[in-house]
């Protein structure tokens, strides 16, 4: 089930990777090791997904996740250099039970 | 109600091959749920065994020695990425079935190193899967599974299980390591069958 997201906070961690901290109203909460699905529609419908990996720990309804710039990318420059506070995204997961 | 990122565009670099979720990669990413095993090929067997407990067995040098194929297939990884037209040479499973009698239906594959993933026999026969132990011209590396893995092009590459080692038929299906831990019983791209439950 996809999950409309917001971004309630996002931070450089180095120039090239940043985390983003989503809010997603009855996120399930999940465990180390997990990861998600994001998915971006554009104003057109054209989406776009990818899978990351979860960075911080259970925390009611917030996710974090960390993306690495790919500098000819078709997602992670969107995420790590465009979108803002209040933006939003859509959320599929948890995902994974052998990293954990 | 649709959810829009705003200032979102994407690269559009859409292609009618690509199944839905997917993008176009260009290198070979490696997804490993272990440590890469190296299996010289004088300690190399590949074994099938039926659901009676016979079983037929290959070295290196009888599997090598088989009739090959040269397949140029489209690959799709559940992480969704997507590679197209990549070149390999293997044995069909057709050619390794060839004197196989079994009346079942189901397949667990088994590789160096622990891993399993369960496939329909049918989708491994009439062209559809081969072992394979060339990519691009050029000797399988053990990172992305040599000396010899299973190449199941039409279904997620978790499938495509690396350092094979044994198939062993079933009656009745039976899940692997990711469809034990989440991930669906079939995996068809097309359908988008990522997850338990799609």
């Amino acid at each position: 089930m996809w999950r409309p997201a917001q971004l309630v906070d996002a931070w450089e961690e180095i120039p090239t990777a940043r985390t983003l901290r989503f809010k997603v109203p009855d996120w399930p909460g999940h465990l180390a090791g997990q990861h998600v699905d994001l998915r971006l529609t554009a104003e057109d419908g054209y989406m776009a997904q990818r899978s990351y990996s979860m960075s911080a720990p259970e925390d009611g309804e917030f996710v974090e996740v960390t993306v690495q710039l790919v500098p000819d990318g078709e997602v992670s420059p969107y995420l790590v250099k465009e979108i803002t506070i209040g933006d939003a995204v859509e959320v599929l997961g948890p995902l994974g039970g052998w990293f954990v | 109600m649709a959810v829009f990122s705003r200032g979102f565009h994407g690269r559009r670099d859409h292609d009618d091959a690509l199944p839905p979720g997917q993008y176009l990669t260009r290198d070979f990413p490696v997804l490993s749920a272990g440590p890469t095993p190296l299996i010289p090929h004088d300690k190399w067997t590949l074994t099938i065994t039926t659901e009676t407990g016979a079983h037929q067995a290959w070295n290196w040098a009888q599997f090598i020695a088989l009739p090959s194929e040269e397949p140029t297939v489209d690959i799709h990884c559940v992480t969704r990425w997507s590679k197209l037209c990549t070149a390999w040479r293997g044995v069909s499973l057709d050619t390794l079935f060839a004197d196989i009698d079994t009346a079942a239906d189901f397949a667990m594959v088994h590789s160096y190193g622990g891993y399993t993933t369960n496939i329909p026999l049918e989708d491994l026969l009439d062209g559809k899967s081969w072992i394979a132990y060339e990519r691009e011209g050029e000797p399988l590396q053990p990172v992305h599974g040599g000396p010899a893995r299973l190449l199941v092009p039409h279904l997620y590459f978790w499938k495509s299980a690396k350092w094979v080692r044994g198939i062993e038929l079933m009656l009745q299906d039976e899940p692997g390591f990711w469809e034990s831990l989440g991930y669906h019983m079939y995996g068809d791209p097309w359908r988008e069958q990522r997850y338990d439950g799609d």
